[in-house]
């Protein structure tokens, strides 16, 4: 097994896309180490509802990465503005969400009746 | 399967444990850095929790009682239905003892560096027991998660070792 042994990630590291990362769960190529040659399978989407959830939690996860990686070096100026750019389009992502299939969070809710309690909830198959 | 993945609900390298322990270290974090690495990291273990419950509700959900007898679930079935309740592997609920908070900053953040690296072995044990593609592919992407902390608290760790860890400081 190729266990990382450096304990500084380079100034500009190697980064998966978003959607390769969401898949493999790291968005970072120096630190991907698979188990016993298993790999994910891209997630296919069976309904378009899945497929804006599928977007949205791809940028929100790469922005995530980038959130942990700045949590340590803040004045990373390009890690800066990949978060900035992944943060604008998850922000873009969420809105079509919320504006097709409702509310991802509570203050999202609007209308009558309240939105809010219908599922499928986070633990449900969808 | 259910039987044995819930331990990362409730046993002592579980992703309740992960969450409580680095939301409860962050408190006596001497600087920004790791105040906001604790707080990002053990909101993430929430998420985590919420997912090995989602595997778990689902691997449970819809099953006869003669499936509950099969896959060794009586004891917990009789306790519990098919409830979620933090338990380990072997049925021990969880223990507040797993997770150490020191106020220490070395010695907070190397519990968290072994803590991650536990949790991905028991990953790695999860995905020796099971073909199933719908549970590998969700144990296979928290597995990473942890190498990715490991490799944030192994990075704060160093700068930590410098500062505090060194004669007469």
């Amino acid at each position: 097994m190729n266990y990382n042994v450096n304990y500084f990630t380079p100034n500009q590291p190697p980064l998966f896309d978003p959607e390769e990362a969401l898949t493999l769960g790291n968005l970072f190529k120096n630190l991907y180490m698979s188990y016993k040659g298993f790999s994910n399978y891209y997630l296919q989407p069976s309904s378009e509802r899945q497929k804006a959830l599928l977007t949205l939690q791809m940028y929100e996860f790469a922005a995530h990465e980038i959130n942990l990686y700045l949590d340590l070096y803040p004045d990373n100026e390009a890690m800066l503005s990949l978060f900035e750019e992944y943060t604008k389009k998850a922000h873009e992502a969420r809105k079509q969400f919320v504006k097709m299939y409702g509310p991802i969070e509570v203050k999202e809710t609007h209308g009558m009746p309240f939105s809010w309690i219908e599922g499928p909830w986070p633990w449900e198959y969808q | 399967m259910a039987k044995y993945i819930i331990t990362q609900f409730g046993g002592p390298n579980g992703e309740l444990a992960a969450s409580q322990r680095y939301l409860a270290q962050r408190y006596t974090m001497p600087d920004d850095e790791g105040k906001a690495l604790l707080t990002d990291i053990g909101t993430e273990e929430l998420a985590h929790m919420e997912m090995i419950c989602a595997i778990v509700y689902q691997l449970t959900s819809d099953v006869s009682i003669e499936e509950i007898k099969a896959a060794g679930l009586q004891n917990y079935y009789t306790d519990h239905g098919c409830g979620l309740y933090p338990v380990d592997a072997s049925g021990t609920p969880f223990n507040a003892l797993c997770f150490a908070s020191m106020g220490d900053p070395v010695a907070d953040i190397a519990e968290s560096m072994a803590a991650e690296q536990k949790a991905r072995a028991t990953y790695e044990n999860l995905m020796d027991q099971t073909d199933d593609p719908d549970v590998l592919a969700p144990l296979s992407f928290l597995r990473q998660r942890e190498i990715v902390h490991y490799q944030r608290f192994a990075e704060l760790f160093e700068v930590y070792k410098a500062k505090y860890y060194q004669p007469d400081c």
